[in-house]
């Protein structure tokens, strides 16, 4: 814990001091504020447009600190040997990635703030001024309770991360494992739920529909498109699905870290 | 030496600035507007719409419905009744509503533009009757019957869409009105009007004119002026 403690540290100094990060802090500010100029174009529900906007900036800014944060960070640290500095004090393979994870994690969480903060004043604004045409009153607790629920795909979407660039030769097969990882957990979901429907389903060949489903069963299911819809919508999300959705993302987070774990410790870092 | 080579520097980045401008003002490739004429709704085309809005399917509907403010806004520039934009127009309200089955922009646009503007009234009536298992909201069913009743003139899916109305939480007086009346068998003109002016007052103004014709037309036709006619007492003698 004494050695795990400075090295998370140290990673949220790193990605902190990255100018990127700064100006990445300062576009989140700006973003939810700019989102009111396309919301505005919209006659009824402007309330539920204001709201798509906000979470796709927010599935934004998190793929951009996953892809252009996170992932140089530890594909280099392994890549360029700049791990050994820690291995060698002497600190585990498992905690010295389990630190970096933290460490990231950490980073992220202002970020988020920010945003959430910048997002819920501009609601608020948008409310007071279009109050007509929300559907959803009191759309900031909804907004941040979706936002939440947002970030934990991306949770494990950092450990897939990791899981990958333990065993990656170097940055670029991370970011192109990583990228088709994302790509295939972005888009399967919502196909495949689009695939129950019956008249979907009477048109599409049998075997798109058991390809699709054999995929998906080899990912976790990343995506939270029914949340962001139900939530713009002010519509209530069961207890029991939300508590399945959390717990399903953090499981999947820790399994792909063990994993990570594993084959980092297998790895001849020489 | 030195000011000579900046001035050169300055030439060459004028001379890259004209090629720029020049580029941009040359290169308008034909709209893609004549393509739409292919484009034709199938259930499937959910998969690709789903396939790229990912964890935000309603964004997509907004696109959709951006899309529509694109279409209606080309189409007022363009004239006869052949224009391909009807089918672009329900291409993408049904886009829209596969993304997202609770945005009332939808509805709205489909009663305001797809049925009053395009006149689909057929393609309309099944998108608005499809709103019943998503929204809370009679509006759309209303519209669905009153379309299929006064211009599809097929009572019976009239009724069944005007008892599907009256279920609703929201049903108005004119909802339960509209459906006595079209089980009575007595809609006649008066009503066509008064539920076109309920319909008009909730829609922003720069999309009205569809419903105004509707109205203009309506007041002109013999039936209406007959049953009006019939309305005012006689003069006591």
């Amino acid at each position: 814990m004494s050695r795990t403690l400075p090295l998370v540290t140290l990673t949220f100094r790193e990605i902190a001091s990255q100018r990127v990060y700064r100006i990445l802090l300062g576009v989140l500010l700006l973003v939810p504020w700019l989102m009111l100029i396309p919301a505005s174009l919209f006659m009824f529900d402007i309330g539920k447009v204001l709201i798509d906007l906000l979470f796709t900036a927010l599935h934004a800014s998190l793929l951009i600190f996953l892809f252009f944060m996170a992932a140089p960070l530890i594909a280099r640290d392994i890549e360029q040997g700049s791990c050994h500095i820690f291995l060698t004090l002497p600190m585990r393979r498992g905690r010295y990635l389990s630190a970096r994870f933290v460490g990231l994690i950490v980073a992220l969480m202002p970020l988020f703030a920010a945003y959430a903060l910048s997002a819920s004043l501009t609601l608020t604004f948008a409310e007071s001024h279009w109050a007509a045409f929300y559907v959803a009153p009191h759309s900031v607790p909804l907004f941040d309770y979706g936002a939440a629920l947002i970030l934990m795909p991306y949770l494990a979407l950092t450990a897939v991360l990791f899981l990958i660039a333990a065993a990656a030769t170097g940055l670029p097969e991370t970011m192109v494992f990583l990228f088709s990882v994302w790509l295939l957990c972005w888009s399967l979901p919502p196909v495949l739920g689009a695939l129950l429907q019956a008249e979907v389903a009477a048109k599409t060949p049998t075997w798109i529909g058991t390809l699709l489903q054999t995929v998906n069963q080899l990912l976790p299911d990343l995506s939270s498109s029914r949340i962001s819809l139900y939530l713009a919508h002010g519509k209530k999300l069961g207890i029991e699905a939300v508590a399945g959705y959390c717990l399903q993302h953090l499981a999947y987070a820790l399994l792909a870290m063990m994993l990570a774990v594993i084959l980092f410790k297998r790895r001849d870092l020489t | 030496m030195r000011l000579a080579a900046v001035a050169g520097q300055i030439a060459v980045a004028c001379l890259l600035l004209a090629i720029v401008a020049w580029g941009r003002s040359v290169s308008h490739f034909p709209s893609l507007v004549g393509a739409s004429e292919t484009l034709h709704w199938s259930p499937n085309q959910q998969l690709l719409d789903r396939a790229w809005a990912g964890a935000v399917p309603g964004i997509a509907a907004d696109v959709a419905v951006l899309n529509i403010f694109n279409i209606y806004a080309r189409a007022r520039s363009q004239h006869g009744s052949n224009a391909p934009w009807r089918d672009q127009l329900y291409f993408e309200l049904r886009s829209a509503q596969a993304m997202d089955p609770y945005f009332r922009d939808v509805y709205r646009l489909t009663e305001g533009l797809l049925a009053y503007e395009a006149q689909r009234w057929k393609e309309a009536v099944d998108i608005l009757a499809s709103s019943g298992p998503w929204l809370n909201s009679a509006d759309p069913l209303l519209a669905a019957s009153f379309i299929a009743h006064q211009y599809m003139h097929d009572d019976k899916l009239a009724i069944r869409l005007a008892y599907q109305a009256i279920k609703k939480p929201n049903a108005s007086q004119l909802t339960i009105g509209f459906a006595t009346a079209l089980i009575r068998k007595r809609s006649g003109c008066k009503m066509a009007l008064l539920f076109l002016e309920t319909r008009l007052r909730t829609l922003p103004e720069q999309y009205r004119q569809g419903i105004l014709l509707r109205m203009q037309r309506l007041r002109q036709s013999k039936a209406c002026i007959e049953e009006e006619r019939r309305q005012v007492p006689p003069l006591p003698e």
